[in-house]
């Protein structure tokens, strides 16, 4: 009577289904979780504790991004009015998110941690130029959007070799109850 | 057709043309035209974890002829171009189109002889997804953006 089993068998996973959790997701109302280390193709440029623009336009960015999206006008050096120090600034900067492949290298390079990816993804635009992000969006992006960990230090400090070799001891440390 | 060139601007062509946009944005037929990789986001995205039959283009069509939306899903080379405008030219209108992923968009980072720079070399584009690949909520984001388009659309551009 094997036939018999396998059809009660089926009614009963058909019940069971009837009962359990959707597991679709409600997306315009409800987002799914992301992953810790989530990046999304997008941009945001960090402005520095005195409030001034962390870019100091020094095109590493532009050159190592091997869509070549990222386009960079910077000025010539001059004194910065909160350290006095001489540095350089950026006059435009461009991001065209048509072609960015989410390799993350410009975070890597950039030596003044001045360029972060976001953790929320782009909207879709009706024409091409509406994925274009300007200098104003790649500001405000710093207030509008939940961030991603990655800079340039931080992955220097993931990627470091000696990073799990002192940490066994200091974590067993913190471990222990106070 | 000459009804609808009569009818437009008047009472009875506004109600008409909202009434059809409805209907024709809750009944997408898709045709995935997939080419690369981004056909697994693709693929989630029709999934049940974010599942597109909530936004009604749950059915994908396997022949052009009978979709409506095309959805162009990764890298498009030059010896593929006259494939896609074949198939874009087989749909029967009203017939739109969203270019998916940074390769469909613009050639992404093949910059090079035998990759299109962008699908809108070829044909008309409605909708462009960034992201390499997109998450399945831009795809859906895209979707919705998509059904809002059609449902502005005037009575005349239909016929």
């Amino acid at each position: 009577m094997g036939w018999f089993d396998a059809t009660f068998k089926t009614f009963g996973i058909t019940l069971k289904n009837l009962f359990r959790k959707p597991s679709t997701v409600e997306f315009p109302a409800v987002q799914r979780e992301r992953a810790e280390r989530y990046r999304a193709a997008s941009f945001a440029l960090l402005h520095d504790e005195n409030g001034e623009e962390k870019c100091i336009g020094c095109k590493f960015c532009e050159w190592i991004c091997p869509s070549q999206i990222i386009a960079i006008t910077a000025t010539p050096k001059r004194e910065s009015p909160f350290t006095g120090k001489k540095r350089g600034y950026a006059e435009d900067f461009t991001i065209n998110l048509q072609a960015c492949i989410v390799c993350e290298l410009c975070i890597q390079v950039c030596p003044e941690d001045a360029i972060v990816m976001t953790r929320d993804t782009e909207q879709p635009g009706f024409s091409r130029e509406d994925l274009v992000l300007t200098m104003d969006k790649l500001y405000a992006n710093e207030k509008t959007t939940r961030l991603s960990w990655h800079t340039g230090a931080g992955l220097m400090e993931m990627q470091n070799p000696q990073r799990g070799q002192e940490k066994p001891a200091a974590a067993g440390a913190e471990d222990k109850p106070a | 057709m000459g009804l609808e060139s009569n009818l437009t601007g008047t009472f009875v062509g506004t109600r008409l043309s909202d009434a059809l946009n409805w209907a024709r944005k809750y009944s997408l037929f898709q045709y995935p035209f997939v080419t690369a990789c981004c056909g697994m986001e693709f693929m989630s995205a029709a999934c049940s974890h974010y599942d597109i039959s909530r936004f009604g283009a749950e059915i994908p069509r396997f022949s052009p002829r009978q979709a409506d939306l095309l959805f162009v899903v990764g890298t498009v080379s030059h010896k593929l171009a006259p494939v896609l405008r074949k198939v874009y030219d087989q749909m029967c209108d009203p017939k739109w189109v969203v270019s998916f992923g940074a390769c469909a968009s613009s050639g992404g980072f093949y910059d090079n002889y035998c990759t299109v720079q962008g699908i809108d070399t070829i044909i008309p584009v409605d909708v462009y997804i960034p992201g390499c690949p997109p998450r399945p909520e831009q795809v859906l984001d895209a979707l919705i953006m998509l059904q809002e388009k059609i449902q502005r659309e005037p009575l005349e551009k239909q016929a």
